[in-house]
């Protein structure tokens, strides 16, 4: 991903968080990597002033407390974290979730393969894409 | 006992003969009224005979006749006409037959006629005997004299004068014997005698004939008294009275006397007509009366100048106002109105225009389909127990045509309007039940979709951690794991993959129904050929349209998916070197229908069934088909939801057809 920034992965599923670690590796991808389990828990990583805002968040759907949709109504209705593209990882297809998280202004929207090969495929795109694409400065 | 005596065959038969024989002694006892020269003679004896063949008919007359009623002549008049008493005695029997023929015939008619009366059917009969006597026995008297010696006197010519004489006589005679029959036959112990029934009104006519008698009877006597006091001193009153009575007088009385009894017979019978026709419509009225006021529907009926002639009980009870205070009176509008307005039957009585019953009525009234003429009213009378009355006015007309009363049946429907209204509240809580139970229904079905798909999708997740896992420890235990280990793990990834084929299966056919699309015009060839497209049968397999596909109405990802099932079906079990597939449309009244065929290894019969249920595969379970047994049940999903049938036919080595049916415009029931 362009500069330093960390990226912020939203995800309860251990075996997903390992999943997007390794891929991430295996990719050579050196930004560091802030794992939150839930949308609580990723507000408060947003808003502690200890943390450098991501570049970009990795936003799971189904979540305990806070789920990815309601995190993402709170989020977007920030200015301060309007800006950071989020990019949903989920396992849903519904077209319901995938309405509402556009409507919430979200980067992207990818279903989760199952071989992980395909899921390795998947983050590279990922990566490439914001590697290219150009952030605003102020964030 | 007695009466059945007298109408007993032996009776009427007995009596037959004895009064032939009557008859016989009496013809020689003649009446005879001196003409000079010529002497008339009356058979009274005939009268027997003819009483006869009047009560019983033509047969016993016969027989009365035969036994001596018409045969004293013989012996009266043999000696001096010779010859002609073979036509001239003869037509007396003739006649008593015909009269009795004529007798029953007129009792088996049902009103009398005027021109089938004994004086009327004399008349034919007296023209035949006229004939006769001017022509066949005037031949037979020149034949005299005859060889037997007691008629040898007989002349062997006769005057005309005679001869007219004869049948002037004759013709007096008949009547005379008719008439006295006839009086005699209205008499009530003549009719008794005969086992008759009574006359109607027997008393009275047994009076007037019996008056009749005597006015003639009076009139004999006075004739006599005047002769004997004024023109006869000399001779004696019974001499005048019967003894030693003038032709002529004797003429005269007698003509009197007939003419009286004549009368009489006139006069009873206008009478009895009278009274006849005056007690059947006395009974008819209350016939009448009887069938309106046994009828249980509340009736009553207006005539002359809107008077009320009938007011049955059941009115009486519907309307609370008894008939002696209605019938005669023009109240008819009291019971339901509160004041004074022509009614219904008033205004069918006066023949109103349709303009002026809606005047009284609104809309509220309906022309009678039934009766011609009649209207009907539905209508509600807050002043009579808040009835609900239908009622039916109808006209009554003279024989001319003309109107002269009207009518109405009334019919209480208080009840059936107020069970109406309860039908319809009861109707309309039912769909309201239906509705919130259809809605209830509705809901459980799309919960059961909805945990399907929950479930399925949430199955997804932890499958695909374990799918990972097992990679990993493949991937990164290269070295720990020996050939056995690495086997099993790919064995157990290959697991996973099927079910999270399975699980795709179920989400896929939960979504039917469930996933909200637009219904569209769908071009099925297009649709075909891209489908087609998408599963790029090896070369081996020809794909072919047989006809044009037609462009339908519906979801696009629906026939999309039933088209991807089966072509993939298709392709996937040909087993042999050239394997086709052929799709065909027909077009039927409200339907298409469409088939594909393709010549693989076809399905057993017994399985037809089996192959359309959820997770059902015939293939064999080495997982090389990648069958999960869920495209066929899939099909008949959404066949099924747009209301059309999917079935198939095939013989095993031979290759398959599946039909399915798509419903025409309109008829499509797409569940959004």
């Amino acid at each position: 991903m362009r500069g330093n920034k960390p990226i912020l992965l939203v995800e309860d599923d251990q075996v997903d968080v390992m999943t997007v670690q390794r891929a991430l590796k295996d990719l050579n991808v050196t930004n560091r990597l802030e794992i939150t389990g839930d949308g609580e828990q990723a507000l408060s990583f947003l808003r502690s002033p200890d943390n450098s805002k991501p570049c970009v968040i990795l936003l799971d759907l189904s979540m305990p407390r806070m789920n990815g949709i309601e995190f993402l109504s709170v989020a977007k209705q920030d200015t301060k974290f309007r800006k950071i593209p989020v990019v949903v990882m989920t396992s849903s297809e519904e077209e319901q979730d995938k309405v509402d998280s556009f409507d919430l202004g979200v980067a992207g929207y990818i279903v989760k393969p199952v071989a992980y090969q395909d899921f390795v495929e998947a983050m590279k795109t990922v990566d490439m894409y914001w590697t290219l694409s150009e952030f605003p400065q102020d964030r | 006992m007695r009466e059945a005596i007298r109408k007993g065959f032996t009776y009427k038969i007995i009596i037959s003969i004895l009064f032939g024989l009557l008859g016989f002694a009496l013809n020689f006892h003649t009446i005879n009224f001196s003409f000079p020269p010529y002497v008339a003679t009356v058979l009274i004896g005939l009268i027997f005979p003819m009483l006869v063949t009047f009560a019983w008919g033509w047969k016993y007359g016969l027989l009365s006749a035969l036994v001596g009623g018409c045969q004293s002549m013989w012996w009266v008049w043999g000696p001096s006409n010779g010859y002609a008493t073979f036509v001239v005695v003869p037509p007396f029997t003739l006649w008593i037959v015909w009269h009795g023929w004529m007798a029953d015939f007129r009792t088996k008619q049902t009103d009398s006629k005027w021109w089938l009366s004994a004086y009327a059917v004399e008349i034919p009969f007296r023209i035949l005997n006229t004939i006769n006597l001017f022509t066949l026995s005037r031949w037979a008297i020149s034949l005299n004299p005859p060889p037997w010696t007691w008629a040898s006197n007989a002349p062997d010519t006769i005057p005309m004068d005679f001869s007219i004489f004869v049948v002037i006589k004759q013709a007096v005679v008949g009547y005379i014997i008719l008439l006295l029959a006839d009086v005699l036959l209205n008499l009530g112990f003549v009719r008794k005698f005969f086992g008759l029934e009574k006359e109607y009104n027997q008393v009275n006519t047994n009076f007037i004939i019996r008056a009749a008698f005597l006015v003639g009877a009076f009139f004999w006597i006075v004739d006599s008294t005047i002769s004997t006091l004024v023109f006869q001193p000399e001779s004696s009153f019974l001499d005048s009275l019967a003894l030693n009575v003038s032709a002529h007088d004797i003429f005269i009385r007698t003509v009197f006397l007939l003419v009286s009894l004549a009368g009489g017979v006139l006069a009873s019978n206008l009478l009895r007509g009278q009274r006849e026709s005056d007690d059947a419509l006395r009974d008819s009225e209350e016939r009448l009366k009887q069938i309106i006021e046994g009828n249980p529907t509340p009736i009553f009926v207006i005539g002359e100048k809107h008077t009320i002639t009938h007011w049955n009980k059941v009115c009486e009870n519907l309307t609370g106002f008894p008939a002696n205070e209605m019938v005669g009176t023009q109240k008819q509008w009291l019971p339901f109105y509160s004041e004074e307005r022509p009614i219904l039957a008033d205004l069918i009585m006066d023949e109103a225009t349709e303009k002026d019953i809606s005047k009284n009525y609104g809309s509220k009234y309906n022309k009678s389909t039934l009766i011609k003429g009649a209207y009907e009213v539905e209508d509600f009378f807050p002043g009579l127990d808040d009835k609900w009355l239908f009622f039916t006015a109808a006209p009554l007309r003279d024989h001319h045509g003309k109107v002269i009363g009207a009518i109405e049946t009334l019919r209480d429907i208080t009840e059936i309007k107020q069970a109406e209204k309860e039908l319809k509240q009861y109707s309309k809580g039912l769909e309201q039940m239906v509705f919130i139970r259809t809605r209830e229904l509705e809901d459980t079905n799309q919960e059961l979709t909805d945990f399907a798909y929950v479930v399925s999708h949430d199955l997804k997740a932890p499958l695909r951690g374990i799918s990972q896992l097992a990679h990993w420890i493949s991937s990164d235990y290269t070295e720990v794991l020996d050939q056995d280990g690495q086997e099993k793990l790919r064995l157990l990834i290959s697991r996973t993959k099927r079910m999270h084929l399975l699980i795709e299966g179920i989400l896929q056919y939960s979504r039917v129904g469930r996933a909200a699309a637009e219904v569209q015009s769908v071009d099925l060839n297009q649709l075909v050929n891209e489908t087609i497209e998408i599963l790029a049968p090896p070369e081996n397999i020809q794909i072919s349209i047989e006809n044009e596909l037609p462009a339908v109405e519906g979801m696009y990802t629906y026939f999309e998916q039933v088209f991807l099932n089966l072509l993939s079906n298709a392709i996937k079990f040909i087993d042999k070197p050239q394997g086709f597939v052929k799709i065909g449309c027909v077009g039927k009244e409200d339907s298409w229908l469409f088939s594909v065929a393709d010549n693989g290894s076809g399905i057993d019969e017994k399985y037809f069934d089996k192959i359309f249920q959820m997770f059902q595969t015939l293939a064999p379970s080495n997982y090389k088909t990648e069958s999960t047994g869920i495209g066929l049940p899939l099909v008949k999903k959404i066949v099924g939801l747009w209301g059309g049938r999917v079935w198939l036919e095939s013989v095993v080595g031979e290759g398959s057809t599946f039909f399915f049916t798509v419903p025409k415009e309109g008829e499509k029931n797409e569940r959004q």
